[in-house]
């Protein structure tokens, strides 16, 4: 497919340019909201309503969804809006010229992880829609048809994303429509079993309100902070911060807990948090395809912007940098047809627990980028020392790795794990007032500025001196 | 190879296409701008404010 040099610039790592970011409000909110809804909402849903009402719990994800998604966009957006850059690349003036592979290995596996897992319960569902429509070969199961399907979506993914950011704008005018189908089947939900689910008590509670109330607000924290991994290559499309913040909050916050209030009352009344299960039961057999397809599309939409976000991250490695587009693709495609073809019953059992710990990697990362932009670098980047990578350019430190950024990494994820062990729910210390989210990304970006202050800077690296330049000077781009 | 002197740093020559686009973001008008003060409203509103007053209402509610 020829593209020009500038149309090809979506598909590189390259910062885009002011004139080449053309995705205004609407649209960045569309792709957003596309990209949030999927089916992880329902099992987001359905832990929080383990542990607390219908009430509650709504009011507690929604919040939590809303802190987390500010952490994100504090973290990853003002880099990523200002240079046109995604998200890996918007870590190197804190992980250094090569230690930015740290949070592209998060980003890599966290993606192929959750799009694995999205793409075969998009298969699943694919298949089970079949099954309603009695459209399944006789003697086909499930078993047989999934790695099928799962292949046939990779493909249509790849195809899709041949047209780099702008293959998501197509498909997410379409896609969009399922958030709505999504509200629609809460309603239906909420409306014939009303008594149900208010007289609904949660299996998991604990005796301590205070606990279930706060990891209601966890559940919500942790899932929108995993955001990090898709923003950065979905706002670097819209040209100015000052367009990007509602779209955000509003397109990528809200509808991941608004969507997953299907799970909490599907887990509450039917002790089941995936509709494509119950939704026959509740509505019939027309709004069996209509949940069906709804699951299916909204598994699509979100598989194709992580797949896309993946890739651009892939780009950050020099041997990548070149390579043609559709060979990166087929890079990041690859694990995850692997997965979803040949071990998709592995990959349901086990990857919510290599996932989960992933997740807690996020919130200490954006308390280190948080307070290396705007506490310590006051908002003065070099963007052409990102792209740098000798010994002697700005964001070197020592070996090309920031210790700072590495030991605040490591004490934030022991904290998080110490505060809530996010495969077992055990929790210690402050947890119960204060989430284990927040105090990581707190303590976090504390220890990064001490460690910066006492060592980096002291010892002239990371670029926080004043410059002085061995060659014609880049000037610096303040506020 | 030895570190250069402190606060010193050198340039390296980036790909042309790459020069071309930091050098478009150096000189101002082809970088995005930042957050600005309506920015920081909804960034409170909608990040701060409106949690805080979700969460008092599931708790008193």
């Amino acid at each position: 497919m020829p593209k020009t040099r500038e149309a090809a610039a979506d598909t590189s790592v390259w910062p885009l340019l002011r004139r080449e970011r053309t995705w205004g409000p609407w649209r960045l909110g569309l792709a957003l909201a596309t990209a949030a809804a999927a089916t992880w909402c329902y099992l987001i849903g359905g832990y929080a309503g383990n542990y607390l009402n219908f009430f509650q719990g709504s009011l507690a994800l929604t919040a939590g969804s809303m802190i987390g998604m500010l952490l994100v966009l504090l973290a990853a957006g003002p880099i990523c809006i200002r240079f046109g850059i995604e998200s890996v690349a918007s870590t190197k003036p804190q992980f250094g010229s090569k230690g930015w592979t740290i949070p592209a290995l998060m980003q890599l596996l966290s993606i192929i992880g959750w799009n694995a897992m999205l793409l075969i319960f998009f298969a699943k569902s694919l298949t089970q829609l079949l099954s309603v429509l009695d459209w399944l070969p006789p003697g086909l199961g499930a078993m047989q048809v999934v790695p099928f399907t799962t292949l046939i979506a990779c493909a249509v993914v790849f195809f899709v994303l041949l047209w780099g950011a702008s293959g998501i704008t197509h498909l997410s005018n379409i896609l969009v429509a399922h958030v709505f189908v999504g509200l629609w089947m809460l309603y239906l939900l909420v409306s014939r079993r009303w008594p149900d689910l208010i007289a609904a008590h949660p299996t998991l509670a604990q005796p301590d309100p205070v606990w279930n109330y706060t990891t209601g607000i966890e559940i919500g924290i942790c899932s929108l902070v995993s955001w990090w991994a898709y923003i950065g290559a979905l706002i670097r499309m819209a040209p100015d911060g000052r367009n990007i913040v509602v779209p955000v909050m509003v397109g990528m916050g809200l509808p991941v807990p608004l969507l997953s209030l299907i799970g909490v009352a599907g887990v509450l009344v039917l002790k089941d948090s995936d509709p494509s299960s119950w939704l026959r039961n509740v509505g019939g057999h027309r709004y069996a395809i209509i949940a069906l397809s709804f699951v299916a599309a909204a598994n699509f939409g979100t598989a194709i912007a992580g797949i896309y976000a993946s890739a651009i991250g892939l780009r950050n490695f020099r041997r990548l940098e070149k390579l043609p587009w559709l060979v990166v693709l087929l890079m990041t495609i690859m694990p995850v047809a692997f997965l979803g073809m040949f071990v998709p019953e592995l990959v349901f059992s086990r990857f919510g627990t290599i996932l989960a710990l992933i997740g807690v990697c996020f919130a200490p990362l954006c308390g280190i980028q948080i307070a290396d932009y705007f506490v310590l670098r006051r908002r003065h980047i070099d963007v052409r020392a990102i792209y740098e990578v000798h010994p002697g350019s700005r964001y070197y430190f020592w070996a090309g790795f920031n210790p700072a950024a590495v030991v605040a990494v490591i004490f934030g994820i022991a904290l998080y794990v110490y505060l809530l062990n996010p495969l077992t729910y055990e929790s210690h210390g402050p947890y119960r007032f204060l989430t284990a989210s927040l105090p990581t990304a707190l303590v976090s970006a504390l220890i990064y500025i001490a460690i910066t202050r006492l060592v980096v800077i002291p010892a002239g690296r990371g670029g926080y001196a004043p410059r002085i330049d061995a060659e014609p000077a880049a000037a610096t781009i303040p506020l | 190879m030895s570190d250069p002197p402190a606060a010193t740093t050198t340039r390296e020559p980036l790909e042309p296409e790459l020069e071309r686009r930091v050098r478009a973001l150096e000189a101002g008008p082809d970088a995005g701008s930042d957050f600005d003060a309506a920015s920081w409203f909804w960034m409170v509103l909608l990040g701060i404010a409106l949690p805080a007053a979700l969460l008092v209402w599931g708790w008193f509610g």
